[in-house]
Parts: structure tokens; C-alpha cells; sequence
């Protein structure tokens, strides 16, 4: 971690154990039927850890708050978890982000970053409510104790009262957005109440600000996670940050070196949330609202690793095929096999880099025939498809 | 009138592009229009390059580009400006409807269908004109009646979330394309905050329909950041619109391994990244801070087929007097020479692909050249690497 300039500050939630949620409670009671998590604790654990270990956007961890309410399960699994225990009810969440807020708006080369894991619903398209720890607890409307996204957002703005807001700001919203037919068919208005007030903004100001935000799940969708581990999306987004997001681009010197930018997050991330979803049998998506583009979220020291995937085609030209696969800098052979070409297809995790495959033909109508290609392989995952000839006519 | 290409009867039951394109630059009732001004104009004149724009890439789609899904319907509302009918005549010989508000919503509601037809079709809208920024969530784009005086000043002003949303798949049209992108070439600045007031009765485009399982790849392209506004030339087109058409045409495309090949397509996720890049490098030929913003469900679904490698410039900072040798992936040399200083880099136009400059006896590594162009110097080398 080299960072350039500032420091990331984060607001980070958890809420798996929800006190006043219990098993089996009626959908069109004050709970709406919802039950306690079992990943979204450790989920922002994870989260944190990897900032404070990282920094974010090439800024050193500045202040970095965790709330976190773990499970039975999640604290079993991690006790570090069980230890950073602490309040996620609306007024704690509400006194940390006040706190968040006056110090992402010291200097505008900051960053402030907030990731929310836990309940989430969705009262009409667009709509984003994050659900804290005293939900359902009794008291006000149904949506008491909850947070409107677009609201927390909308309070974080460059505005004349927090000139010096930072203005790189990440949200990550690791939550459903799935909607619940007691509010919108039986009410008119299901308010929530506001974290704080919402600044009107010059263009000037609304300019200044790149806001990035990661939606876990779509208009009407879930969020998954896996019970006493992490959420899906947590796991990918790290892993992406981590690397299998990264791409490489040619440095001053003409050295290449790998970075993640926000582009190529939204690239890693389909790739690694679909690897996920083959694994975990889930059916996780995500959607974004993106202002970082090609700003760096992460310089890599190293290549990154990346799953290579070699094949041949046609089919037929596999028992003939004898492929050797080079890493082109280092000149070193990662893969080299006589025909015919088994196992196929060949994967291996190898450093994220330029690739050659040779690959000669033999096929038993005496008409050799030998082929290269050049591959860039890139985190997570590349296909690596060589062409050869018919071995028979 | 606003259809102006319909391949439905070749389509017929199978996937197809359906695209809507609307360009406004001439606004009556806006400041210098020829109507009725409006009560508030928030500083908003007329235009001159939007409805070129929407025109130029109907143009393209119809003639040049490869989608994934044959190009089935095109929907087309412009208003030109005087300066745009002026640089290209045929503008006002298209047979193009006009982009007032119940032309839009017919049309709007005329190209839902149609991509509501077969899940694996594509559909694509390209709104280009002024728009407000009503709300952190909510874009509003201006229609060229806006201010007309009938109802309140919104009510030629619809809203862009309504039209993203009105397109997810849902009970009510289960086989809505899959594929979709929103392409908004509209200013996203703010109206003055004591009349924040009257955005909020801006016009929805569909009604809101129950929310379920949206599975959609759908992409939001803004051609601005919020607070900002878009450029264009006069009479010529907008950056927007011209960097889409140049992604579209191979700078937005990506190698994917096929087992006929390499293939280039132009997906949702590639796309993205270009036009990035794209706008990025308009803004530095022009000292302007050009950029997108990407939203929605970006996910990496192909738009179009390139039928070819798309061609890449190969800026070569060479070592003077030393030999130097360009190979492509089957290691054939596609160029050599002994460059002279006093003719400064040497500058190549070559097929996207994989290559590598070898220079006098040091072997070059392997890069892969995507386009628009990629620099290269002796640092391309390495010893390391061996003959």
C-alpha cells in the first residue's frame, strides 16, 4: 500500500442478529416475516479488514468505523467477529454516521466509503432500505429503524456548509431489495426516517462529487450468503479488489503492472459473482451507479493470479495435438504435453500475463501442421482457445 | 411518423435490434426559440448538434454496424436546428416524427413492444437534447414542446428512471429483450434550488409496473457526470453520440476466444470501459473534462459482432539506426525497418491484435493492441526475454 495523497473513511455495518426478528413470525406483522442473517456480520468484518489492511483508492485507512451484530454461528466461526461486537440500532448507526460525515468532509482528497450488510427492501423502483438491528422493535412506523439509502447519499454531498467533503465517495449496499406486499398494498405512505437532512446543491457542487454505488442486488432481488461465512457479494468484491478485477496497463518506464480501476471492477465483478453463483447454487447480481471509471481502486504489487483455461479446437484434433504454453516475459513453460493433449481442456492458476501456446498437429494422414498464439491472460479467469487444422480430410 | 426502418416482416418470431432515437435541438419555447417562451427557461437556448446526431447514428446502424440481433426496427424524432439541416440536407427529408411529448410516449410505448417481443433481442434508446437533474435518482430530458404552456412546465419532460424501469421484464412482459442499453446524451445539471418545485411534475414514460426478478443486462451511459453538461459541434454531431458510433465500430470492442477464432464484439461491459476512454481522449484534444457515467446492470452480454479485427495505430518510439521488427502473434513480420531519427516515431495501422517489437537482437514481449491506439518504445523489450 502506497498511497498517494488522503485517507479512506469508512463506515462499515453488519447486522445479522436482529433481536426482534424470530422464526416464524407472520409477513403482515411488524416484522414483515423476516428472520435473522447468518452472514451479513462477517461480511463487514471481512470488509473492514481488508481496508485497514489496504487503504481504498490509493488512499492509507483513515478513520474506520465497524458496527457489527453478529450471529450465534458467525461468532463461532470468527471469533474476531464476536469481539468487535457493537450497537447497529438506528441511533447508534445514525450517531457513527454524523461522526463519518464530519470526518469525510476535512478534505476533499478523502474518500469516504460506506458498506451496509444486512436486511434491505425495495417500496418502488429505485428504492434502496436498509434495515438496523432494532427494527421491528415496536415503536413508529414499520420502517422506524431504517436507513433510505438515497437519503445517506444525499447527505454526504458538497454542499456550503462541508466545502471540503470528500469527493470520492463508494457506497455498497450488500442487501435485498426484494419488496413486501404489508406495504405496498396496505399503505399509502411507508416512511423512513431520515438519517438527516438533505443539502440543495449547485451544480458546482454536484459536479465535484464521483459517487459510486453497488446495488448487491437488482430492482426486486436478494442478496446471498453463506451461513457463518461472508455475503456472496462481499466475497466477490474483495476478491476483485484483491485482484482477480485487475488489468494491466504499461507503466511510465514501459513496465507492466496491474491495477483494479473501477471499470475493471465492473468486469471482475461479473465474472467472479458467476463463478460464485455456479458454486454456491445462488442467483446473485448486482447493479451500480458508477462515477469511479478509470480511477484506480487498488495497485497490485504482483501479477495477479488468473485461472487459465486452454482447449483446442476442433474436437477431433486433440488426440494429434501436442501444445506447449509459455509464459512469454519469463520465458518459462507452464504446460507442455506430447499428443495427445490430455488433460483437456487444461486449467491452471498462473500469474496474469502474456501467454504463448505452440501447438503442433500430427494427425495420421502425414500432414503436420504446427500453429502459435499469443493470449493475454487476465484475473479471474481466461479462455485460452487454439485453433488447429482438421487432422483428416 | 417516426418509424423509419422496419425489418419486423424479416425478423419475424426471432430476436431483433429495436432502437430509439430521438434529437432535439430546436426548442420553440426555450430562450431564442421561435415560440411562446416559456415561463422558465433556466438558461436553456437552442441547440445544434443532437438532433444531427440521432440522425448520423441511424445512419450508422442502418448501413454499418453488426449487432448481435439483426437490426429490426428503428423509431427515429428529431428537431433540427437551421445549422444542422444547413450541413446535412437529407435531415429534413427523414422521415423522422417529431420529438414532442405524445410523439415520444407513442413511440416509447410503439418500441416496448416491439422489444417485448423475444427475450434474446436487444433494445437500445439514444436520447439526445437538454435535461435536468432532478434528484441524485431521477434525470428528467426535455422534449421539444417542453414549456409549450399546456399544463404544468415539466409535462414535456419525462422521466429517464420511468423509461429504464418501464423496460425491466415483469408478469406483464415476460420476453422483454434481455439485452438493453440507454444511451442519455442530455445535460444533468440542477434547476435552481427555490424552483426545485416544478421538476416534480415531469411526465413518466410508462407506468410503474410491479417489481420482479428484473434480469436484465441494461446499461445507462450518461454523457455526463451530474452537474454537467455535454458538448457537441455545431452542425456536426455531439461527442457523445460520435464516441458511441466509433465504439460501436470497433473501439469499444474486446477479443473473445471462440472456437471459430478470435472474435471481436462490442458488449455492454466493453463498451463501457471505451467510451471512457473515448470521451476522455476528445476531452484532451479539446482541454475539456469529457467523461460517462455507467450505471445499471452492467453485465458482459455482446451488442455487436465486428466482422473484422478492428484497426489499431501503433505509435512506435523507435531507437534510430537500430533494426526493428513488428511480428503478430504467428510471429510473421508485419513490418520491419531501421527507423531515421530526424523522421520522429513510426506509426503503423494494423489489426487489433497480438504483437510484439523486436528491436536489434532483443527480443520484444507480447502485447495485445487494442484500439484506438497504443504507443510502444524500446522500453517494450527485454533482455530478460532472450532471442
Amino acid at each position: 500500500m502506497a498511497p498517494d495523497h488522503g485517507r479512506v473513511h469508512a463506515l462499515i455495518v453488519g447486522i445479522s442478529a436482529y433481536p426482534h426478528l424470530t422464526e416464524g413470525a407472520p409477513t403482515d406483522g411488524p416484522t414483515l416475516g423476516l428472520r435473522s442473517l447468518q452472514s451479513a456480520a462477517r461480511a463487514a468484518f471481512c470488509v473492514h479488514e481488508w481496508i485497514a489492511g489496504h487503504g481504498f483508492a490509493g488512499r492509507a485507512p483513515g478513520d474506520l468505523q465497524l458496527l457489527v451484530a453478529p450471529s450465534e454461528l458467525e461468532a463461532a466461526e470468527e471469533p474476531a467477529v464476536a469481539t468487535a461486537t457493537s450497537p447497529c440500532t438506528w441511533k447508534a448507526v445514525a450517531h457513527a454516521a454524523n461522526h463519518w460525515r464530519e470526518v469525510a468532509s476535512e478534505d476533499s482528497d478523502d474518500v469516504a466509503l460506506f458498506y451496509f450488510a444486512g436486511h434491505g427492501l425495495q417500496r418502488g423502483r429505485g428504492d434502496h432500505v436498509l434495515l438496523l438491528e432494532d427494527f421491528g422493535d415496536g415503536e413508529g412506523a414499520h420502517l422506524h429503524r431504517a436507513v433510505d439509502s438515497d437519503t445517506l447519499i444525499g447527505g454526504m454531498t458538497v454542499a456550503e456548509e462541508r466545502p471540503n467533503m470528500a469527493r470520492l465517495q463508494f457506497y455498497v449496499f450488500d442487501a435485498c431489495r426484494d419488496t413486501h406486499k404489508t406495504l405496498t398494498d396496505r399503505y399509502e405512505k411507508t416512511d423512513v426516517t431520515p438519517l438527516w437532512d438533505v443539502p440543495k446543491v449547485e451544480n458546482v457542487d454536484r459536479a465535484a462529487r464521483r459517487t459510486s454505488v453497488l446495488y448487491t442486488a437488482g430492482d426486486g432481488m436478494l442478496a446471498y450468503g453463506i451461513a457463518g461465512h461472508q455475503s456472496i457479494f462481499s466475497e466477490a468484491l474483495l476478491a476483485c479488489l484483491g485482484g482477480s478485477a485487475a488489468c494491466a496497463y504499461d507503466d511510465e518506464y514501459g513496465e507492466r503492472r496491474w491495477h483494479v480501476t473501477g471499470t475493471s471492477l465492473q468486469r471482475g465483478l461479473n465474472s467472479v459473482v458467476d463463478r460464485l453463483n455456479a458454486d454456491y447454487g445462488t442467483q446473485q447480481r448486482f447493479e451500480i451507479r458508477d462515477g469511479s471509471g478509470e480511477l484506480v481502486l487498488n495497485e497490485l504489487s504482483a501479477p495477479p493470479p488468473a485461472q487459465l483455461r486452454v482447449s483446442v479446437t476442433p474436437e477431433e484434433a486433440v488426440d494429434w495435438a501436442a501444445v506447449d504454453i509459455v509464459e512469454s516475459d519469463t520465458a518459462t513453460t507452464i504446460f507442455s504435453t506430447a499428443s495427445p493433449f490430455h488433460p483437456h481442456p487444461f486449467s491452471k492458476e498462473v500469474p496474469a500475463g502474456y501467454y504463448d501456446a505452440h501447438i503442433a498437429v500430427s494427425p495420421p494422414d502425414d500432414r503436420p501442421h504446427t500453429r502459435r498464439r499469443a493470449k493475454l491472460v487476465e484475473p479471474p479467469a481466461t479462455d485460452f482457445v487454439i485453433q488447429a487444422a482438421t487432422p483428416a480430410a | 411518423m417516426s418509424l423509419v426502418l422496419d425489418r419486423r416482416r424479416e425478423v419475424a418470431d426471432g430476436p431483433g435490434l429495436h432502437v430509439l432515437l430521438v434529437g432535439v435541438s430546436r426548442y420553440p419555447h426555450l430562450e431564442e426559440g421561435s415560440g411562446p417562451p416559456a415561463d422558465s427557461t433556466f438558461g436553456m437556448g437552442q441547440l445544434a448538434s443532437p438532433g444531427i446526431a440521432a440522425y448520423r447514428l441511424f445512419q450508422y446502424l442502418e448501413a454499418r454496424a453488426h449487432p448481435v440481433a439483426p437490426l429490426a426496427t428503428c423509431r427515429l424524432l428529431i428537431a433540427p436546428s437551421e445549422e444542422e439541416l444547413a450541413a446535412l440536407p437529407e435531415l429534413a427529408e427523414a422521415d423522422a416524427g417529431p420529438p414532442t411529448l405524445e410523439s415520444f410516449l407513442q413511440a416509447a410505448e410503439e418500441w416496448r413492444a416491439d422489444a417485448a417481443r423475444h427475450r434474446d433481442s436487444v433494445a437500445v434508446a439514444y436520447l439526445a437534447g437538454w435535461g435536468i437533474e432532478s434528484t441524485a435518482s431521477e434525470q428528467l430530458f426535455l422534449l421539444s414542446d417542453f414549456g409549450n404552456g399546456i399544463g404544468p412546465l415539466f409535462r414535456s419532460a419525462v422521466s429517464l428512471h420511468s423509461l429504464y424501469a418501464g423496460m425491466a421484464p415483469h408478469p406483464w412482459q415476460p420476453d422483454m429483450a434481455r439485452t438493453q442499453l440507454f444511451a442519455y446524451d442530455v445535460g444533468r445539471r440542477g434547476v435552481p434550488a427555490e424552483q426545485h418545485h416544478l421538476t416534480l411534475n415531469a411526465t413518466a414514460v410508462f407506468d410503474s409496473a410491479p417489481i420482479s426478478l428484473d434480469d436484465r443486462a441494461a446499461m445507462t451511459l450518461y454523457a455526463a457526470r451530474p452537474g454537467q453538461l455535454p458538448y457537441g459541434v455545431p452542425g456536426q454531431g455531439t461527442f457523445f453520440g460520435d464516441a458511441l458510433m466509433l465504439c460501436f465500430d470497433g473501439r469499444g470492442a474486446t477479443p473473445v476466444d471462440t472456437p471459430d477464432g478470435t472474435r471481436w464484439d462490442v458488449t455492454i461491459a466493453s463498451l463501457a470501459a471505451a467510451m471512457h476512454e473515448q470521451m476522455r481522449v476528445f476531452g484532451e484534444r479539446l482541454d475539456l473534462d469529457l467523461d460517462v457515467d455507467v450505471g445499471g446492470a452492467v453485465r458482459d452480454f455482446p451488442l455487436l459482432h465486428l466482422e473484422h479485427a478492428p484497426p489499431v495505430e501503433i505509435v512506435i518510439a523507435a531507437e534510430p539506426g537500430v533494426p526493428h521488427a513488428l511480428r503478430d502473434e504467428t510471429e510473421e513480420v508485419v513490418w520491419s525497418g531501421e527507423p531515421v531519427a530526424a523522421e520522429g516515431p513510426v506509426r503503423l495501422e494494423v489489426p487489433a491484435g497480438f504483437y510484439r517489437l523486436d528491436v536489434g537482437d532483443r527480443r520484444g514481449r507480447w502485447r495485445l493492441a487494442k484500439p484506438p491506439s497504443a504507443t510502444w518504445g524500446a522500453t517494450a523489450t527485454d533482455e530478460r526475454h532472450g532471442a
